[in-house]
């Protein structure tokens, strides 16, 4: 008897949430029960070094794995899944590359009550003074934050933030 | 199962019955880090016997083997971590059952190291590896999963562990 395939869907995901990305996305071919649990998956964790590949070049898997992001959070946004775990961990090689992609997945989350967010920046070059650029207004966006956790990024201060905001 | 108490400090005592009908008597101090457990008594359903119908006997005792062992006055950090790593080797369907045991009985700890233990046996592995491991068979006819597969290609690329270990 398959013992998984009986457990709540809320313990699947719990499970899912501690697999590499590639890992959790296999599980969906397992069974009926795995597939409905990775689709609704509210713990989403993407992780760059996954897709790596010995001699693969860098903008060949960072493109793809831009695409994988950007469709699963498209699909999640059209679908209406709840979201309230995002990790990602990202390469980047310039401060062009990914600039505004990961703000338009952040408006997505931002829309879903998320309450744990991690984005871990690593630089291609290992140069310690570049930083991710991510907005200010991106972060105050996300009102059910609990927990935010950032690594090599530069927060900027934008248009609309108004320090004199007693909220703020 | 349970011990006299004979201590001079005044304990209370708990009765968990299983699915299968087998009482144990347990320190309420050690019982309430089941948080269901813990409402239960707050809601003064302590002074009789608290049915666990969802818990097997052999899981029962598993999980109060855990709790005993995390009560904070009785054991070191170090003792704790050996428990928890000989824990975790106990079969899949043991952790399986008491995973879902530690979800019921809301149990967070155990519940982390259960979830942490099927996670382990599944990381890196192909599919067919963990459909061993767990028993699971597919439910998808042969071109339903074809196309699961095609949804996620870039899942299946690079060293898939095929080992049962």
């Amino acid at each position: 008897m398959d013992r998984t395939s009986e457990l709540p869907t809320q313990i699947l995901h719990n499970i899912l949430s501690r697999l590499p990305t590639k890992t959790a996305a296999r599980t969906s071919v397992l069974s009926k029960p795995w597939l409905k649990a990775c689709s609704t998956n509210s713990h989403l964790s993407f992780d760059e070094s996954d897709f790596k590949r010995r001699h693969g070049k860098f903008v060949d898997f960072h493109g793809q794995f831009l695409r994988i992001v950007d469709n699963t959070l498209e699909k999640y946004h059209h679908e209406k899944i709840p979201v309230s775990n995002f990790k990602l961990c990202i390469l980047f090689s310039d401060q062009t590359d990914c600039d505004g992609i990961v703000d338009k997945w952040f408006d997505i989350i931002a829309k879903k009550r998320v309450s744990q967010v991690s984005l871990l920046v690593k630089s291609i070059s290992g140069l310690f003074s570049e930083r991710y650029n991510l907005s200010a207004d991106t972060i105050f966006s996300m009102e059910s934050l609990q927990q935010l956790e950032l690594n090599q990024c530069k927060i900027l201060k934008l248009k609309s933030i108004l320090f004199e905001d007693s909220k703020i | 199962m349970a011990e006299a108490s004979s201590s001079i400090t005044e304990k209370f005592f708990l009765t968990l019955k299983s699915s299968d009908g087998d009482e144990f008597v347990l320190e309420e101090s050690i019982a309430i880090q089941s948080i269901t457990i813990k409402n239960m008594v707050e809601d003064g359903c302590s002074s009789s016997v608290i049915p666990l119908s969802k818990v097997d006997t052999e899981t029962l005792i598993k999980v109060i083997e855990y709790m005993k062992m995390h009560s904070s006055t009785s054991s070191n950090e170090e003792e704790i971590e050996n428990f928890d790593k000989k824990f975790v080797s106990n079969s899949i369907n043991t952790i399986l059952n008491i995973l879902e045991a530690a979800n019921f009985l809301d149990i967070n700890n155990l519940l982390e190291l259960c979830a942490e233990a099927v996670a382990n046996r599944i990381k890196n592995k192909t599919p067919e590896a963990v459909r061993k491991i767990f028993n699971i068979t597919s439910d998808f006819t042969p071109e339903e999963e074809a196309e699961i597969r095609n949804e996620t290609p870039w899942a299946f690329e690079g060293n898939l562990d095929h080992s049962l270990d």
